[in-house]
């Protein structure tokens, strides 16, 4: 066959199959040209998994007539003039690729009034080819309508999947549009059902909208850094991650992306605490756009940093930051954890050995020297699981210690203990914390039982209060300020119910200093916590009424062995 | 490309580096080494994206070229290879490797999606033995906080004024300020250091006896010492101005023997509270008593020989906090400057060394009315 230049109409729908490979694909350029095009509103609108139709509409600048034809046109784009120009994109699109590359398979009508025009302008294309023009009845901005999107490229079509995974597709697409424009109004219906409807807000009313309440309640906000880079964006909480994968989104610049170096920035944050299990994140990077190269592939979706050690840092020390000093957060941060040896190590060798001189000495009995009075005096060896739970042995069975629980039932009596002023650690630097004026009114009020548990805070001027010494059960990884702010908003919390203020002060701290899940505790720890956790009034349960303790006797052991 | 190099010099290589590999990384490529290769050098580098380390090696080679393989992997093979010329060859995205009659192939990822070593630009630097170097992080290093809400404290702050280096580290409980002499500096700088890149030196240094060049710019410092350089990036945030809150002129000075009031205070920590440790101790004329309690357990008494004059004085200390500054004292004698029960004390050892000055602070615990 002699070499020939193929026609235009063929270039472009080669093209078309670089830019747009699935109807979720031209959504997502057309919902991109009408966020550059300042839509206010974007209404999209698919039947038949987007391959029937689809159409999406702004309330944007819209396009006076010559422009709509040229904008048909192959690297016809208002967007940049000069190469140099790609580096320094400020707009989601910018090759003048789409449209022309959509209108190539398929059936597409471009209908456009510019403000301050008297009428619509409607273009209709078949296969690249125009094939009507005329005037036509519409608002302000854009509408493109695509039909029957790939009728004409058969082997195309064939690589689609079924009608509603494209539908999820498109679904995605127009979530992750929605979550980065959160100024934007979104609408989505598919097959003539409203699916989605988010009305202009701040990012954390669009992030809660889309999410739903079941996700979002359980993440916080982070922001991290400044130019040339900054992050934020919404993490789960340690306490709530998710046994498989779940929204995981990253926009660089407001464009999704998808990126391996930003998701191992946001798990690391998470140290050991993450234990195989997955976070949600919605994680928006905005970064000068010298520092990024958007042009590594034609539909955008991945990026490459220029300076990927300070994207990662700054993603990590934000996402860390507010993972772990959340007042209620169970896990210690992960520098701290990542120091300790892995537990488990020393007791299974000491178990061991404990084997082996059983055997040397076959008179010696099992078990515990001495008697044991009742089943809540365990034994002396303990076994951490997790670096969570403490199991022990006891005469009629096993028990299984929820550490946190444990420490927090005991610093909650010891606190309520009448009588003497507690210990407190006094501080290099004293925190200065500001309150909000509700905090400071509840601060106020109830200053002498915050002195009396150790904490050495006045108020200093205004809404400050300045905090010289913490109670020393809080150890050093403990963020001295969120634990006065929780507390506050806890009591600001209580302050309709009948709960007595002192015993929520209480509770409050105990479950803010007691140690968390997560934390390596020693054979001696492990001891004296449950020596003392038997030595409180109610031992079996924490301060806030959940079990501390799980008990599994040798009747149930050796029921679910099959031995009875 | 293709080249040989001893297999004592390349385990040597691997074993310097294999620290900085992250061991879990949902980021693939951080598990592998960077191999690259010009006439007579290999250069292996690795980088968790917050330090990163770089070692050039001797090595016959051929061709230029570079491909990335997986580090573990890497270090296991050669550690059991025995002590003759290992041959290694790069074919696609795999590499060969020979060594006597043991032949082992490894699939690599592409150099490009390798992270870029930093570069230090516009540089300022000074030197250091490498023993002192590791004085001041193994001296000063336990006191930096890991309360991640406070970033500035998780680092150590390297100030350089002059030919003066002071190494600070705190959580705000306890602070530990490392001085000593280098090469003179044109301007004053101050960085501040994660310990992970600080911790990794010392270990990479060994029982060297020699030098240690520290260039650094706005970003990353770099160590470079032998045929190594390791890069760290500077944790961002603004230091708590220390120097205001150390009491130079504390009068109260009570001098003990280290090592038995080390003693004294394991022993009686033991009756201290799991949590806060806390034990007290008084000071009477020429007598130390330390005591500690916890209810429903026991209680420990101990009184320790000692010089003291100034009034009788009952202080709370975090005994664990205490110990390891008494760890990290080699005088025979140790000083203890205080004020007040409820202010800032020093501890010092009773003789300096000539290569560095060494001061602690410990803050007290207020002791319950």
């Amino acid at each position: 066959m002699p070499i020939r230049v193929l026609p235009d109409d063929i270039v472009n729908k080669i093209a078309a199959g670089e830019v747009v490979e699935r109807p979720a694909s031209a959504v997502k350029e057309l919902v991109e040209n009408a966020l550059d095009a300042g839509a206010g509103s974007v209404e999209v609108e698919i039947a038949g998994g987007g391959l029937r139709a689809l159409r999406v509409a702004d309330d944007g600048r819209g396009m006076a007539p010559g422009e709509m034809a040229l904008a048909l046109r192959r690297h016809a784009t208002s967007k940049i003039a000069a190469f140099d120009d790609i580096y320094a994109i400020a707009s989601y699109g910018f090759r003048g690729e789409a449209l022309p590359s959509i209108a190539a398979v398929s059936r597409l009508t471009l209908t456009s009034r510019p403000a301050g025009a008297d009428f619509a302008w409607a273009i209709l294309c078949e296969s690249g080819r125009t094939i009507s023009e005329k005037a036509a009845a519409a608002g302000q901005g854009t509408t493109v309508t695509v039909e029957d999107l790939f009728a004409s490229v058969p082997a195309r079509r064939k690589f689609l999947k079924s009608e509603q995974n494209e539908t999820r597709r498109v679904t995605d697409e127009v979530t992750a549009q929605a979550l980065a424009s959160p100024g934007v109004a979104f609408t989505l219906i598919v097959d003539g059902r409203e699916a989605l409807l988010c009305r202009p807000g701040a990012a954390a009313v669009r992030a809660a909208d889309v999410l739903g309440s079941e996700l979002f309640g359980n993440m916080v906000a982070f922001d991290h850094g400044r130019r040339p880079v900054r992050a934020h964006g919404f993490v789960s909480r340690p306490t709530h991650l998710w046994p498989r994968r779940r929204e995981q989104l990253i926009f660089v610049n407001g464009r999704r992306v998808s990126d391996r170096l930003v998701h191992a920035a946001v798990c690391q944050a998470y140290g050991p605490a993450l234990q195989g299990r997955h976070p949600a994140y919605l994680v928006f990077i905005e970064i000068s756009p010298a520092q990024v190269d958007v042009n590594v592939h034609p539909a955008k979706s991945q990026v490459r940093f220029r300076d990927e050690p300070l994207v990662f840092s700054t993603i990590k020390a934000g996402v860390a930051r507010a993972v772990f000093s959340e007042g209620d957060s169970h896990f210690p941060p992960s520098e701290a954890a990542a120091a300790y040896v892995p537990a488990g190590a020393a007791p299974i060798g000491e178990a061991l050995a404990s084997v082996r001189e059983l055997f040397a000495n076959p008179y010696r009995p099992v078990g515990p020297p001495g008697p044991a009075p009742g089943e809540s005096q365990p034994v002396v060896a303990y076994w951490q699981a997790h670096n969570a739970y403490i199991l022990a042995e006891t005469k009629t069975g096993i028990i299984v210690i929820d550490q946190h629980a444990a420490h927090e039932r005991i610093l909650y009596e010891e606190l309520l203990k009448p009588g003497e002023r507690r210990r407190a650690q006094q501080l290099l630097f004293p925190l200065t914390v500001e309150l909000t004026p509700a905090e400071l009114g509840v601060f106020v009020q109830h200053q002498e039982s915050f002195q009396r548990l150790g904490f050495d805070a006045r108020q200093f001027s205004g809404r400050t209060i300045l905090v010289e010494g913490l109670p020393s059960e809080a150890g050093a990884a403990v963020d001295g300020a969120a634990v006065i702010r929780g507390m506050l908003s806890d009591l600001g919390a209580t302050g309709t119910a009948t709960d007595d203020p002192v015993a929520a002060i209480a509770r409050s701290f105990a479950c803010r200093a007691a140690v968390k899940a997560g934390q390596p505790l020693s054979q001696i720890e492990m001891g004296r916590l449950v020596d003392r956790l038997f030595a409180t009034s109610s031992p079996y349960l924490d301060p806030h009424g959940r079990p501390a303790v799980i008990k599994l006797s040798l009747d149930d052991l050796d029921r679910r062995f099959g031995r009875s | 490309m293709k080249f040989t190099i001893l297999q004592d010099k390349l385990l040597a290589g691997l074993q310097s580096l294999i620290g900085v590999v992250p061991t879990k990384s949902t980021f693939p490529v951080l598990a592998n080494v960077m191999m690259e290769i010009s006439k007579e050098k290999l250069r292996l580098s690795a980088t968790d994206l917050e330090i990163a380390a770089v070692t050039e090696l001797e090595a016959q080679g051929g061709k230029e070229g570079a491909i990335t393989v997986p580090a573990k992997q890497l270090f296991e093979i050669v550690k059991q290879l025995p002590h003759s010329p290992v041959e290694i060859a790069v074919e696609e995205n795999k590499i060969s490797i020979k060594c006597d009659k043991s032949k082992f192939s490894l699939v690599g990822i592409a150099k490009e999606e390798f992270p870029k070593i930093p570069e230090i630009k516009k540089e300022k630097s000074f030197k250091l033995a490498a023993a002192a170097f590791q004085s001041a992080v193994r001296k000063t290093m336990f006191a930096v906080s890991n309360d991640s809400s406070r970033p500035a404290l998780c680092g150590a702050m390297f100030q350089i004024n002059g030919d003066k280096l002071k190494v600070v580290a705190t959580d705000g409980r306890r602070l530990a300020l490392f001085e000593s002499l280098i090469t003179p500096v044109p301007q004053k700088s101050e960085l501040l250091i994660p310990p992970k890149a600080l911790n990794l030196v010392c270990r990479m240094l060994g029982t060297d006896d020699g030098e240690i060049t520290v260039r650094f710019d706005e970003s990353y410092t770099q160590y470079s010492f032998h045929n190594t350089q390791v890069f760290a990036r500077h944790i961002e945030g603004s230091y708590p101005d220390y120097e205001k809150v150390i009491p130079w002129d504390n009068q109260k000075v009570l001098t003990l023997g280290t090592e038995p009031f080390a003693a004294a205070v394991r022993r009686v920590s033991v009756f201290s509270d799991t949590f806060t440790s806390l034990i007290r101790i008084s000071a009477k004329k020429d007598l130390v008593e330390l005591t500690s309690r916890t209810a429903d357990i026991g209680e420990a008494f101990e009184s320790l020989h000692a010089k003291y004059g100034s009034d009788a004085l009952e202080i709370g200390y975090n005994a664990s906090y205490l110990l390891e500054i008494l760890k990290n004292i080699e005088s025979e004698e140790v000083n203890l400057y205080l004020n007040t029960a409820l202010s800032a004390g020093l501890v010092k050892p009773a003789k300096q060394k000539d290569e560095y000055t060494l001061v602690y602070l410990l803050m007290p615990i207020r002791l319950p009315e």
